[in-house]
């Protein structure tokens, strides 16, 4: 059943949030995405607007001012860009035009604007609300166990979704997807906690629950599109677990539907939340038909990424159905899909025993002494796992060859292992018990689950920790680790964020002038290079082989007819630099032998 | 089984799955080759390094230290081509974990094994039994290639920058070595693009060295079979007037094919590699053809 989280639970909660804050930002040295870089480009020009805002409140509030400044990427929902945008501009070290004129060139329109606070070097400015989310998410997670399936269970949770190399990796990008994990997990949990249970009455807390549903959800939404499954999924959800209130009678004349109380948080959903979302993407305030039938036809025509798969590539559908199931078997650290496999299990058998139960009498017995739960809690636990993956799993759907697209599913995987870690603590005092007294003390319990914690979270942390810089590059051991990218033909790297692992040897090897091409890497993360100090000033980025003494090859099997052709016009046979964690390559660096137009 | 021990057999399975796992951990990092296990690796390649030979990884994938052998002969595609590596007098193999011992193909023969630290470099040479008398890529520049026009054979006379064009040169419609990712890796090939309409295109040696036999290799591009445009290409390897092969190659038929074709005591031939298709768009196709003596 719920318990409240105490205060005590709330210290502990935070202090997970803080520690995996201190990782995060002890862990800055991630290269910049492509999408990333797209993101820090919009959060720049959104960032223009707050000016705007202070000087002439009325005109920033006008469609030319919407268009002017809102005009890119109007195919995300601006929130987390104006959070990023605003951070930058708060918080950032800018170039000073005076003095370096040259920087110019690396802002948009050629504006750097005045450095106001100065705390953190310009990504960090941008990257920071994401961080803070993240981390809260910890916090959120580990409150939620507590709150439905235990201290223990929430414990696992909480330290299973901080140690994953790849959700950990995303965790640091001025980007959507872990932004809206953290949304989406604090809109169900909202949601959860605004549906009295079966038989209880309605309190003004189910209120405030639900009218936070239906903002935290507006938030969701404006953050990214994949929260606009929550809603079936939650309608899903109640009509299963109250399907026994719902009946269809004749009465009289006619036919009388009886159905069960509508939670509240369906009306928020309906009238809250689409003012959140209106009210935060300035895109809508002019044009709110025009711009969402643009969005949502945007994302139901998205064009196919290439998803290299088991010695695969894919390039249209149908696409792999088991792929998010088996990727994150692969990508998520063993020890944690361990527990979740038991946790899977375990709530399996609970729901087998309780349904035989209704039928059995002989099942009343067992179902008696499963642990004591809320009703519906782990169904709605088990569907917002599984409806992320699944949308993704759609053979139609987009694969995008990374981890990230079902991320939202994973803090509730991470629930389902702290079930697992109750089946191990479970089985250890069985076993304890067993051995004798000695063995069944009080002191030796505490510590025995602390050391089967250390032998559950220690590999995943470790895994975590030595994945920082490239976490989209990790496979978990039972699946060979890294090498699994070279021997089972799997996606390298999620994207063109590996020419950061090049930089040294750019910043050192080349000489003066030198024509790089940065293949996979955009050039507004060339620019935040730049501007970050990350990259020597006189590099000239080009995306032209013709024209390029260097190649920053990112392996991906898609674009090997490129690498082909550095080898073959140039006539080298190795690379000149390779980045290759754990062995394996990300990235090759080619370089010209004999000047540009001349023939080797 | 009552349900203690069923919960403890729980446990103890999960206690005993994350200790595997922490040593797999530990065993997959212990293998990782490190500077000083490349730098004595290719240390034992320069030492015997002879004209002619190959650098190939084991895994083929595996090219972390490849820097340290650059100016050598080398291929880092993913995976192994054993058939064009047998073109080269000797074939070094660096090898690290997880296939640091690897087997030589069949006919191969193993010369020697030297210990790197944690990299082995095996000298391994091709087949003996046979040796390469012409390379269809190395000689396209005195091939002769023909496009038909309708009714009409129209020859290609225009021979830039190692391409036969028809005419001005054009970016796809040209006879040219490139490399292509056909069938798992990258490859050096002759890039022979369909033409429409069952127009053929022909690329023709005249006076082809004897041998033994005429081997011939084709397919089509990655890019190509990820589309599902144009028709299947109907691919024919003529000696003289004489079909030798003829192949239709389905819009998604991902392969490098292999055509072994005995020419002994034939004396010098005429080979004719003749490409058409009903319809063209990314028809990408691309062969070899070597003799063998």
């Amino acid at each position: 059943m719920r318990v409240a989280p105490t205060r005590r639970d709330a210290v502990v909660g935070a202090a997970l949030a803080v520690l995996h804050l201190a990782f995060l930002a002890s862990t800055l040295d991630v290269g910049f995405s492509r999408d990333e870089s797209f993101y820090f480009n919009a959060a720049e020009q959104y960032a223009g607007w707050y000016d705007l805002l202070l000087k002439e409140p009325g005109k920033a509030l006008s469609k030319e001012a919407v268009d002017q400044f809102f005009a890119y990427n109007g195919e995300h929902p601006a929130l987390p860009k104006m959070l990023y945008g605003a951070s930058w501009r708060l918080f950032g070290r800018m170039h000073d035009p005076v003095a370096e004129p040259f920087s110019r060139a690396w802002y948009f329109q050629g504006n750097p604007p005045d450095t106001l606070l100065g705390w953190f070097s310009e990504s960090t400015a941008m990257r920071l609300p994401a961080l803070l989310l993240a981390s809260f998410l910890v916090f959120a997670v580990y409150l939620f166990g507590v709150e439905f399936l235990g201290r223990r269970a929430a414990l696992f949770a909480a330290l299973g979704w901080m140690f994953q190399p790849h959700a950990f990796w995303h965790s640091h990008f001025a980007c959507f997807d872990v932004p809206v994990t953290a949304m989406w997990f604090l809109s169900a949990w909202a949601f959860l906690k605004s549906v009295p249970p079966p038989g209880a009455p309605r309190t003004r807390s189910h209120v405030r629950w639900a009218l936070a549903t239906g903002v935290m959800l507006g938030l969701a939404l404006n953050t990214k599109h994949n929260a606009f499954f929550f809603p079936p999924l939650a309608f899903l959800w109640w009509a299963w677990t109250r399907r026994r209130e719902w009946s269809l009678r004749l009465e009289g004349a006619g036919l009388r539907l009886r159905i069960p109380p509508v939670p509240l948080a369906f009306f928020a959903m309906l009238l809250v939340t689409p003012a959140v979302y209106y009210l935060l993407w300035p895109k809508l305030w002019h044009d709110p038909v025009g711009h969402l039938k643009w969005y949502l036809s945007f994302h139901a025509k998205h064009e196919y990424y290439w998803v290299y798969y088991f010695g695969t590539l894919y390039t249209k559908p149908p696409f792999p159905l088991p792929f998010p199931f088996v990727m994150s078997a692969m990508t998520i650290p063993g020890t944690t899909v361990l527990l979740f496999a038991a946790g899977s299990l375990r709530l399996l058998r609970e729901w087998v025993v309780r349904a035989a139960s209704r039928f059995a009498a002989s099942a009343s017995g067992l179902a008696s002494r499963l642990p004591v739960r809320e009703p519906g809690m782990v169904l709605f636990v088990f569907l917002n796992f599984l409806i992320p993956f699944a949308v993704i799993a759609h053979p139609k759907v987009p694969h995008f060859g990374g981890t990230k697209h079902w991320l939202h599913g994973v803090p509730f995987a991470c629930l389902m292992a702290g079930v697992g870690f109750e089946v191990l603590l479970d089985g250890l005092k069985a076993l304890a018990d067993r051995l004798g007294r000695a063995f069944s003390t009080k002191g030796v319990r505490v510590a025995g689950g602390a050391l089967a914690l250390l032998l559950f979270v220690a590999p995943a942390a470790y895994d975590t920790l030595t994945h920082t810089a490239d976490g989209s590059s990790y496979y978990n051991a039972f699946a060979g680790g890294r090498a699994a990218m070279g021997e089972l033909g799997m996606q390298r790297e999620f994207w063109g964020n590996s020419s950061y692992s090049a930089l040294g040897w750019v910043n050192e090897e080349l000489p003066p002038n030198s024509r790089v091409h940065f293949h996979d890497t955009t050039w507004d993360a060339v620019r935040m290079y730049w501007r970050d100090g990350l990259l020597r000033r006189d590099v000239i980025p080009v995306w032209d082989l013709g024209s390029a003494d260097e190649l920053l090859f990112h392996w991906h099997k898609e674009f090997t007819d490129i690498e082909a052709e550095a080898r073959d016009d140039w006539r080298v046979d190795l690379p000149a630099f390779v980045s290759a964690p754990d062995g394996v390559p990300l990235l090759d660096a080619w370089r010209r032998e004999t000047p540009r137009g001349k023939t080797p | 089984m009552n349900g203690t021990r069923i919960r403890i057999a729980a446990a103890l399975l999960l206690v005993a799955g994350a200790i595997a796992y922490v040593a797999m951990t530990v065993a997959q990092k212990a293998g990782v080759p490190g500077d000083e296990d490349w730098a004595q690796a290719a240390a034992a390649v320069r030492a015997g390094w002879q004209e002619g030979d190959l650098v190939v990884f084991s895994p083929a994938w595996a090219h972390a230290g490849a820097p340290v052998l650059r100016g050598l002969a080398a291929d880092v595609a993913e995976q192994w081509d054993w058939y064009q590596a047998s073109k080269h007098r000797r074939v070094w193999v660096v090898a690290s974990r997880p296939h640091r011992e690897p087997e030589p193909p069949e006919g191969w023969q193993a010369v020697s094994r030297t210990e790197a630290g944690r990299m082995t470099v095996h000298l391994w040479t091709p087949p003996a039994d046979r040796t390469l008398a012409w390379e269809g890529m190395e000689t396209l520049h005195d091939a002769s290639v023909f496009r038909g026009d309708g009714t009409s054979r129209q020859p290609c006379t225009t021979w830039q920058d190692g391409r036969w064009s028809c005419g001005a040169a054009h970016p796809w419609q040209n006879v040219a070595p490139v490399s292509r990712d056909i069938a798992g890796r990258q490859r050096r090939v002759i890039w022979a693009h369909a033409r429409d309409n069952g127009d053929p295109l022909e690329i023709r040696w005249t006076g082809v060295p004897e041998g033994r036999t005429l081997t011939v290799h084709v397919g089509l591009t990655q890019r190509a079979i990820e589309q599902d445009t144009g028709a299947p290409v109907v691919f024919e390897v003529r000696l003289g007037d004489r079909v030798a092969v003829r192949r239709t190659i389905d819009i998604h038929e991902s392969g490098w094919f292999r055509h072994d074709i005995d020419i002994a005591g034939k004396g010098p031939q005429d080979v004719t590699i003749r490409v058409v298709a009903r319809r063209n768009q990314d028809r990408q196709l691309c062969f070899t053809a070597d003799v063998w003596r």
